[in-house]
């Protein structure tokens, strides 16, 4: 009996440690997952979401990026990023390195405690100047974001997790319960679509593997007939388990995108992207 | 009494009953709703509100100002359950992680 109560001590003091995983070990775990379940598809395709996986929908979506249907978001974003504020000052005076910028974001931002997404950045960059924010659903920043990713082609996922401050860690493991929280009358979590049943059909709809999902924003959607934010996506899926969305740029997202986007370093950037 | 008297006083027992009747009715609806929007509130207050709550609320409250008391409790219920669904969903969920299927090898 003793050697029982002996041996529930000793797990009690095991089992915390063994489950409790580092995020580059969930990195890993999550990249090696998707690489199983996908054998035949080559490590630099996921990036192309559903038509990494989808042979039909593939041929469609070539026929499509023949003629881009977000290069006029591009060039309206080139004109914005060029055009001086009032005083004088452009975004470039923000982001000397810009515009190729975007796998700089979401990045950990130590002196507001929180996750600063591109978005946010450029939003920063306006108020700073004395200029009204721009709203985060649709125009002018979207076509800033679709300027600034196009020049960011080519560039590889490389979000960080500072070691040194705790709250970076923390935001990280929110935006991971948020991912895997069931939610909404449906009662699913975001892996259920895009980790177990990525490759599978829901609807008319083939439903992508996860990995990928951070590389190629923002999106012409057809559905959205414009180009639009990964945010605005998050909040898509959420009411499609019939839950009630959060803001764009809220707490709840930045997170998310911190967290999702750290599960695909290491891919390689290519937006805008077009999807259904 | 006369005749007159008899009618005054029964149609003054008419009025107070069915007045009282439908002002029951009316606090039932009221506090069917507000029950309702108080459960709301708490699924939010943990980020559990789902996406049809608010509009069932609203259209309760639609269907109280029309009469249709009955239809607007009955909604309004719902909509309540929606809520308390919510939060505990969300508290079931507050430590969820990845699944150990991910952890598994080939
Ligand atoms: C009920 C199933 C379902 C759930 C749950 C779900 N999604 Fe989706 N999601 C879809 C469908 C369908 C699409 C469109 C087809 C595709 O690319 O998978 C999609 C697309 C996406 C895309 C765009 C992929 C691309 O290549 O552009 C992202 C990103 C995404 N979902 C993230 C999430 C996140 C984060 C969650 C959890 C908050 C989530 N999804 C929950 C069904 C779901």
């Amino acid at each position: 009996m003793p050697r029982l109560i002996l041996f529930w001590v000793i797990l009690g003091f095991i089992a915390p440690l063994a489950l409790a995983a580092t995020p580059a070990e969930e990195q890993a775990a999550f990249q090696g997952y998707f690489k199983r379940r996908f054998p035949s598809v080559p490590e630099n395709e996921f990036k192309n979401g559903v038509y990494a996986i989808d042979p039909v929908m593939r041929a469609n979506w070539e026929a499509i990026e023949e003629f881009p249907p977000y290069e006029q978001a591009i060039a309206r974003g080139e004109e914005l990023w060029k055009t001086p504020f009032a005083n004088g000052r452009t975004y470039a005076d923000c982001f000397p390195d810009g515009p190729a910028i975007a796998n700089r974001y979401p990045r950990w931002d130590r002196e507001h405690g929180t996750v600063v997404t591109l978005s946010l950045a450029l939003n920063d960059c306006r108020k700073a100047n004395g200029e009204e924010p721009l709203p985060y659903n649709k125009g002018p920043l979207v076509d800033l974001l679709a300027y600034i990713a196009y020049q960011s082609r080519g560039q590889i996922t490389q979000v960080e997790i500072p070691e040194d401050d705790p709250r970076a860690l923390e935001a990280y493991t929110k935006g991971k319960r948020f991912y895997f929280a069931r939610r909404g009358q449906l009662n699913f979590s975001c892996a259920h679509c895009h980790f177990a049943n990525s490759g599978a059909k829901l609807r008319t709809e083939t439903l992508s593997p996860a990995l990928g999902h951070t590389t190629h924003w923002p999106v012409y959607r057809s559905e959205w007939g414009e180009v639009g934010t990964l945010h605005r996506r998050f909040a898509g899926c959420n009411e499609q388990v019939r839950a009630k969305a959060f803001p764009l740029e809220s707490e709840e997202y930045r997170n998310l995108e911190y967290f999702l986007t750290y599960m695909n370093n290491g891919q390689e950037l290519n937006g805008p992207g077009a999807r259904k | 009494m006369g005749y007159i008297d008899w009618v005054r006083i029964g149609s003054i027992i008419l009025l107070v009953a069915t007045n009282s009747a439908w002002a029951e009715e009316n606090t039932e609806v009221e506090q069917a709703i507000a029950a309702a929007e108080g459960a709301r509130q708490q699924a939010a207050s943990v980020g559990g509100e789902w996406r049809d709550t608010a509009k069932l609320i609203a259209k309760a409250k639609e269907l109280a100002q029309a009469g249709q008391i009955q239809e607007a409790i009955a909604l309004a219920n719902r909509a309540r359950r929606q809520g308390e669904l919510g939060y505990e969903q969300a508290l079931r969920e507050q430590n969820a992680d990845f699944p150990a299927y991910v952890f598994g090898k080939p």
